[in-house]
């Protein structure tokens, strides 16, 4: 469900963190899944409280922001040609981002399971390489089953 | 009973993670009894952390209330977990 609107964008080159932002914002949008408030909501909340991690492997940033500008729960994925620059969540150190998960979420109790195993894939270093380099909506949607993310 | 909140920026979604954590950690350690957990948002709280007997974050919160906040970004990437579970041991008093 969480895919299901194939908001799933590879190789794409960004110049910075908010021209990523908005372009996933934006694709989110176009897959009515979010409000036109949402891209405002996560342009202000990453100045403010920014997503960025560092995990094993590598940089990943997902920003995401209030439930009410959601309308359906998804999740936007963008694979970066080259990283862009986060903060991380946290303690503000500097984070590479390769990959960008844009949360759509709306019911803490409905996805924290989903959450967690999120954070499970951040730390499954072989499946990171792999979403670095894939480029097929197919192949991306495979390794989040095999991580349990669906 | 203590209180324990966790607060993220949305309220939404880290603070969810980091609370599912906690919750499994207090239960395996047998505190669960002693524990009341609680989840918001930085900016409803950030004139009440005193409320709380512990605050973890996995957000940045403002210098004047840095030094009484845990840092929650830990449990979101699974490295060096335990230092947040020992700092919340000693602000809970738990044993």
């Amino acid at each position: 469900m969480y895919f299901d609107k194939d908001v799933i964008l590879f190789d794409q080159s960004m110049t910075d963190q908010t021209t990523a932002l908005t372009t996933l914002a934006d694709a989110l949008q176009k897959a009515g899944v979010v409000k036109p408030s949402f891209k405002e909501g996560i342009l202000s909340r990453e100045k403010q409280f920014p997503t960025g991690l560092l995990a094993p492997s590598m940089g990943v940033a997902i920003p995401h922001t209030d439930a009410v500008h959601v309308i359906k729960p998804q999740i936007g994925f963008l694979q970066l040609r080259e990283p862009v620059h986060f903060n991380q969540m946290g303690d503000n150190a500097d984070v590479s981002a390769k990959l960008i998960f844009m949360l759509a979420l709306n019911d803490p109790d409905l996805q924290l399971a989903m959450l967690q195993r999120l954070m499970g894939l951040f730390q499954n270093d072989d499946l990171m390489k792999k979403l670095t380099t894939i480029s097929t909506t197919a192949d991306f949607k495979d390794i989040m089953k095999q991580a349990e993310i669906d | 009973m203590k209180t324990l909140m966790v607060v993220c920026g949305s309220g939404v979604a880290t603070s969810t993670v980091v609370t599912g954590k906690i919750k499994n950690w207090l239960a395996d350690e047998g505190f669960d009894g002693q524990v009341k957990m609680l989840q918001s948002k930085i900016s409803d709280e950030v004139n009440h952390i005193d409320d709380y007997d512990a605050v973890v974050s996995t957000t940045l919160v403002p210098d004047n209330v840095k030094d009484k906040v845990i840092n929650g970004v830990p449990l979101l990437t699974g490295m060096n977990t335990q230092a947040v579970y020992d700092q919340i041991t000693e602000k809970l008093e738990l044993k």
